[in-house]
């Protein structure tokens, strides 16, 4: 009897709950509207993934200062299990010389959320060509996209003109001169950077750079933070800066530009 | 003993010669030179254009003149227009609608009697049988003379073609390329119409040349669907022909690229997936201006290094606006950018007057909070807008962050309709993920539709607040989604590992439905033919298109085609069709002279797959060719035909004089006698005896 009556009120809450929830009355997750959420991916079953845990303030600091995007003002941790993830169609990871690997289901489930519309910027901070982090990276999303590999993204790419005309590839150090993506049905949704991209960001408690830039120095951070805001305006704006509306009014500023270098 | 042996070789030797002449049989010809008198084949166009001024007359006068020509040589006279037969003065009056100079050349080539052919013509071939193989093949030259009059001998006026291209899309020029012929009007200044059905579309002053004048007109076709164009001249006085001043083409109108102006006052995720969405689609071209940086933005960088560029305010909202059929605004607020009232007028009269689509998408700088209270675009919005003073006073904000359900208040809308089966669809909209956003609007305007509402917020009069509303607004359409997160449908159904192609489903059909493109099965099946009427003979190109419920050519697609008889046959023209591209289909008529004149009716029918989608039928009118559509000569065929021949072209009926006429008398050979020697029995008599003497010889000479 008490079996009976502890079955009905369970299913009764659960009834309640779901009723709930479907007219808004409960809500366990945040709401951010169409704000951009600086979402970056827990994975691995260290703390490994979490290479700068306070990167995303400076970020989100610097679009509120120089762009019209609106930010949530807190990082969001998702995990491929979470269907929290769906929430958040830009995602960060960022690796050292650690590994990414996931599980069947984990695949899956980051496969529909890039065809979906989802997008993943990768940012690898181990210094290094060849590490574990770059070699897990590269069989994982082999296995996601077995017939689009990594490319390197080429100047004419929208993302080098999302918002900054023309910022260099570079990063805290300069591993390779190329930033890689993995595109699929006209979208980048996988944007890949071995120069460690966020490590320009990276600030200690006096507010001063932790990380000195490699070779260039503070030109090469300025670079990296164009690119940065660039990747990031990818993903709210896509392809808007290749319109043709566009085009000769860039190239003009293009060709000043040039003008001014010789 | 070597006196036989040089018997025996010789009796061999001759016997195998007399062998080779039994199995030959050569033959002797004894000839004899006669002379003949040539024979001059002359042919005369009696067609309907002969009749023009003097043309037929003259001719006839100048036979009278070949009467020289009888001494030397043998004359054989002949009428041609649409069948060729000896010439008689008495039934030889110009009648026949068609000229085909094909019959000369393959009477000249089946009777090879004749050493010259003269043509008397005003040059103009206007059977649809091919003549220029013919011509190359001729045996003999042809003289050919060109019958026609001074310029001030007749006047016409006449549009020889006119061309326009096969489809043309909605709200884009194309142009109509017209060719006028005219005679005794050069340098006059005439007007050129077009008219869409009765309705004059366009007109242009015109100064004709000597010759031909060619004259191009632009038009926009503003509706979808066939059209028939009519071109027409004024009917001038003392004109040869009145049915030239007038031709008519059809135009399949094709709903085109839907042409979107997309203005978002911030970059996020909203624009990014409805962007995604639009240039995905081939059938629209999106024009957006995204506010990337606000006024108390800082500059970290020079100007140079940015690839901002200034919102164009004068083009977006007066000289460009009318070339777009939607504008979407989505977080845009009006006031930060010097926008005027006057472009707001604009905005509603591209509405209200011209027939465009507006959709307002939420958002923080939306609706009451972008200002558009009391302004022309709150007339455009099919909601009320509460004024912005009523939320300050509450202390409430008119955009609230926070998840709900969407309530769907009509699921067979074509906006809604994200699956054909009722059921389905229903279902899918009844799980659809929570958005994450609304804005507060009013009521619904008398006129307007709701379609979904906020499940929980309740406005005066206690209904549920409008979140996505459309009417029809004058002429165009408006409508309102008050959220900008439906891009959560895309990513939380594909977390529910669900079709999240509903969240595109939704926008194309959004889009569509604003921009006012109509879904119907009349408009899914479509034919194109160029004219309304057409020549026996003419070979006639129907094209079908079959569209999709998105008006994308539609794959895996199958047509039935019949043609109705002006006698009310039926006639299946499965042969006759065949598949172009997916979608896309040919049929190929020619109607010959067995077909009865009048009118027929092409019927089409459309299937996807084995579903039945709509049928679509076309009347075309079969006539005669028309001799006298462009009255003036052709010189030019004339004088190909002599070049080609090896004869003379004379470019007048005066320049022709027969006494110019050389022919030196023929001198044939003629076989008199035939030797034929395997008919004498001397040689196989002759055969024998050597063989028997040879053989004796052998014996007596014991060479055996």
């Amino acid at each position: 009897m008490k079996i009976k009556i502890l079955t009905l009120v369970v299913i009764f809450t659960y009834q309640v709950l779901s009723f709930a929830e479907q007219i808004g009355m409960v809500t366990a997750k945040s709401c951010y509207g169409n704000k951009f959420v600086f979402a970056q991916l827990k994975y691995g079953k260290d703390d490994s993934w979490d290479v700068y845990p306070d990167v995303w303030r400076e970020i989100l600091n610097f679009l509120t200062l120089t762009t019209s995007i609106k930010v949530a003002e807190e990082r969001k941790i998702v995990t491929l299990q979470d269907t929290d993830l769906f929430l958040y169609p830009f995602i960060t990871i960022i690796g050292n010389n650690n590994t990414l690997e996931l599980t069947k289901s984990e695949i899956g489930a980051l496969q529909r959320y890039l065809l979906a519309g989802g997008i993943v910027f990768i940012n690898d901070a181990s210094d290094r060509k060849n590490s574990s982090f770059d070699y897990s990276v590269r069989k994982l999303f082999s296995s996601i996209f077995p017939n689009n590999n990594f490319s390197i993204l080429p100047q004419e790419h929208v993302i080098f003109r999302s918002f900054y005309l023309h910022p260099k590839p570079v990063g805290k150090r300069l591993i390779n001169n190329y930033i890689e993506g993995i595109n699929i049905s006209n979208r980048t949704v996988v944007i890949y950077s071995q120069n460690d991209l966020l490590g320009c960001w990276v600030k200690n408690i006096r507010g001063d750079y932790l990380y000195p830039c490699i070779p260039d120095g503070e030109t090469q951070r300025v670079e990296a933070i164009k690119l940065t805001t660039n990747i990031i305006l990818y993903a709210l704006t896509g392809t808007y800066k290749l319109d043709v509306v566009h085009k000769s009014y860039l190239e003009q500023k293009l060709n000043l530009r040039r003008r001014q270098k010789d | 003993m070597r006196i036989s042996k040089v018997l025996i070789y010789l009796t061999r030797i001759v016997s195998f010669s007399l062998f080779l002449l039994i199995l030959f049989h050569p033959t002797h010809n004894i000839y004899e030179h006669i002379s003949s008198v040539p024979t001059i084949a002359v042919f005369v166009d009696n067609s309907l254009s002969m009749s023009i001024g003097t043309r037929y007359i003259r001719a006839i006068n100048k036979l009278k003149e070949l009467n020289y020509l009888w001494k030397s040589y043998k004359l054989e006279f002949f009428n041609f227009s649409d069948k060729l037969y000896p010439y008689a003065e008495n039934m030889s009056s110009p009648l026949s609608k068609v000229t085909d100079f094909t019959q000369i050349f393959d009477f000249l080539e089946k009777r090879k009697s004749y050493n010259l052919g003269i043509i008397f013509s005003d040059g103009k071939h206007t059977s649809t049988n091919n003549p220029y193989f013919l011509i190359e093949k001729c045996p003999i030259p042809i003289h050919t003379v060109l019958v026609s009059e001074g310029a001030q001998q007749y006047k016409d006026v006449g549009i020889v073609s006119v061309s326009a291209p096969e489809q043309v899309f909605k709200n884009l020029p194309f142009n109509i390329d017209i060719k006028i012929k005219s005679t005794g009007f050069e340098n006059k200044i005439i007007p050129v119409m077009v008219k869409e059905n009765d309705t004059v579309i366009t007109t242009k002053d015109v100064r004709l040349e000597k010759n031909d004048t060619d004259v191009q007109i632009s038009y926009i076709p503003k509706t979808l669907g066939e059209k028939i164009l009519t071109v027409s001249v004024p009917i001038y006085e003392g004109e040869v022909s009145k049915d030239n001043n007038t031709k008519k083409i059809r135009i399949f109108v094709k709903p085109g690229k839907i042409r979107v102006m997309y203005i978002c006052g911030q970059p996020g995720y909203e624009y990014a997936f409805i962007r995604n969405v639009l240039k995905s689609d081939p059938n629209i071209e999106l024009v957006s201006f995204v506010i990337l940086r606000n006024p108390e933005n800082i500059a970290f960088v020079p100007d140079e290094q940015l690839s901002l560029i200034p919102f164009p305010v004068h083009e977006i909202f007066q000289s460009e606006l009318n070339n777009f059929d939607l504008l979407i605004f989505e977080n845009f607020t009006y006031r930060r950018f010097g926008i005027g009232m006057n472009y707001l007028e604009n905005i509603y009269n591209f509405v209200n007057e011209r027939g465009n689509g507006f959709i307002m998408i939420g958002g923080e700088n939306s609706f009451t909070a972008g200002g558009y209270k009391g302004t022309p675009i709150e007339e455009l919005l099919p909601v009320e807008l509460y004024p912005q003073q009523m939320f300050e006073e509450s202390n409430k904000e008119s955009y609230i962050v926070e998840p709900f359900k969407l309530e769907i208040l009509d699921y067979e809308h074509p906006i809604m309709k994200l699956d054909e089966n009722v059921e389905s669809n229903k279902k899918l909209w009844d799980t659809m993920p929570q958005l994450a956003s609304y804005n507060i609007v009013g009521n619904a305007k008398q006129g307007a539709k709701v379609l979904a509402v906020h499940p929980k917020y309740m406005l005066k009069g206690n209904t549920k607040m409008p979140i996505i509303a459309i009417w029809e607004k004058g002429k165009g359409r408006a409508g309102i989604i008050a959220t900008n997160t439906t891009w959560r449908w895309s990513m939380l159904l594909a977390a529910e590992e669900k079709d999240y192609w509903v969240f595109q489903r939704f926008w194309k059909q959004f889009i569509l439905w604003a921009a006012g493109c109509k879904k119907s099965s009349q408009e899914m099946v479509n034919i194109y033919l160029e004219k309304e009427s057409y020549a026996i003979n003419e070979e006639i190109k129907v094209r079908v298109f079959l569209y999709d419920e998105y008006l994308s050519p539609l794959d895996n697609s199958r047509v039935e085609a019949y043609l109705l008889l002006p006698d009310g046959k039926l006639e299946d023209l499965k042969s006759n069709t065949y598949l172009v591209s997916p979608g896309e289909y040919n049929i190929d008529i020619t109607f010959s002279n067995a077909y009865p004149l009048g009118t027929y009716k092409i019927i089409v029918r459309g299937y996807k797959d084995k579903k039945y989608i709509g049928e679509a039928q076309k009347t075309f009118r079969l006539h005669q060719i028309d001799e006298l559509a462009t009255p003036t000569s052709d010189p030019s065929f004339l004088s190909y035909i002599s070049m080609r021949t090896g004869g003379m072209y004379f470019d007048s009926i005066d320049s022709f004089d027969p006494q110019k006429i050389n022919i030196s008398k023929i001198h044939t050979k003629r076989i008199k006698r035939k030797i034929i020697f395997i008919d004498s029995p001397i040689l196989y008599i002759s055969l024998v005896l050597l063989l028997l003497i040879e053989w004796y010889l052998r014996r007596r000479t014991g060479k055996m």
